[in-house]
């Protein structure tokens, strides 16, 4: 046993009284229940919004005539996937830590979690982000080089459309910017979090 | 099944003998109510889902605390309301926002002032101070931190004066 300098303290935590009943088997059993199924949730969120994205480009694809604005689209859902794919490994590797946290003594489990959150947050804008830039640059391009050819129904004005993309490019460098800055700096701050542990 | 019998049986019993000083864990891990509940719900079944792969290599006691610590870290790092420069270290003096020396006459208040002080503390050294105050030895806190005797040592003797101060020299600088 340790030394005892504050036996008060010690004596005076252990004897507070309790406040939350015992978590029964059945309890436990029904929150096991529950997990699967909010597992099972989201992961059909994840294949419904696939699927709604590949429904939207498809019917972009369909609308649209322009060769390279149609490449532009399809880049952008294979972007968009992969990024689903990558977001999906992480969050996977979150779920599997509970069950596999057992194993670990406290202090390498606490680096681990700040390993992957570094990792996380350091790669973030570079799966996120930057499989969609191909495809978004294309579409681009193409939106510069006639918005009114695109949609030859739609009555658009040479000036209106430079504008629109002009202002469209200003948005995506500055969000981009602000983006890339966000997670820097969360990833530095864990990174002083995971060198002041030693 | 018979498998789930027997993670359910060990279960049973490690909720039964540890259950209230998981609770005392969760105190020291969140401050509101509802969402201590909530953490104590989440360990429990951390443990239940973690005794699937319990092999006997180390104690149930560690076991169990390894599981509730981590499972308690992992909320205040999702919940980051305590943010990194937030916690205070061993060393530092009583937060000027917290409960002062004048109100600890009373037990209640001294109990709410240590958990209070406890809440405040970076992750680590607020592992130890739990498994100290719950009367691990510092081979066993050693087991469930994994950090090295001779460090848990140290730690203890600073948590002992980081409790002398608190509660027997006013705390404020």
């Amino acid at each position: 046993m340790t030394d005892e300098p504050e036996p008060n303290l010690q004596n005076l935590w252990q004897d507070q009284p309790t406040e939350i009943s015992p978590m029964l088997l059945a309890d436990v059993h029904q929150r096991a229940l529950k997990f699967d199924a909010r597992l099972k949730r989201g992961m059909f969120l994840r294949y419904s919004e696939t699927v709604v994205a590949l429904a939207l480009v498809g019917f972009e694809l369909f609308i649209i005539r322009d060769g390279l604005i149609r490449i532009g689209l399809f880049l952008i859902a294979i972007g968009a996937m992969f990024s689903l794919h990558v977001s999906r490994g992480f969050s996977a590797k979150t779920r599997n830590s509970g069950a596999a946290s057992a194993s670990q003594a406290c202090f390498e489990f606490y680096k681990e979690v700040l390993k992957v959150r570094i990792r996380y947050t350091q790669t973030a804008w570079a799966w996120m982000i930057l499989p969609l830039l191909p495809g978004v640059l294309l579409v681009e391009y193409c939106i510069h080089q006639g918005l009114g050819q695109l949609y030859p129904h739609a009555r658009i004005s040479h000036e209106m459309a430079s504008r629109w993309t002009y202002g469209t490019d200003i948005f995506l460098v500055f969000f981009l910017g602000a983006y890339i800055a966000y997670w820097h700096l969360r990833a530095r701050k864990l990174r002083r979090e995971l060198a002041e542990l030693g | 099944m018979g498998d789930t019998t027997e993670q359910d049986q060990r279960y049973s019993e490690a909720a039964a003998e540890f259950g209230p000083a998981l609770e005392r864990l969760a105190r020291g891990y969140e401050a509101n109510a509802d969402k201590r509940r909530d953490l104590v719900q989440d360990i429990h079944f951390a443990l239940w889902r973690s005794l699937a792969a319990f092999d006997g290599r180390c104690s149930l006691r560690t076991w169990v605390y390894r599981v509730a610590h981590n499972t308690a870290t992992s909320h205040i790092l999702k919940e980051r309301r305590q943010k990194a420069n937030g916690w205070i270290g061993l060393d530092d003096d009583w937060p000027s926002d917290a409960p002062g020396i004048e109100d600890s006459l009373h037990e209640q208040q001294a109990l709410n002032r240590l958990t209070a002080l406890i809440q405040r503390l970076q992750p680590q050294d607020r592992q130890i101070m739990l498994l100290y105050l719950e009367n691990v030895d510092a081979s066993g806190i050693s087991d469930i931190t994994g950090l090295k005797p001779s460090n848990v040592a140290t730690k203890i003797h600073r948590i002992k004066a980081f409790l002398s101060r608190q509660f027997h020299q006013g705390g404020r600088s």
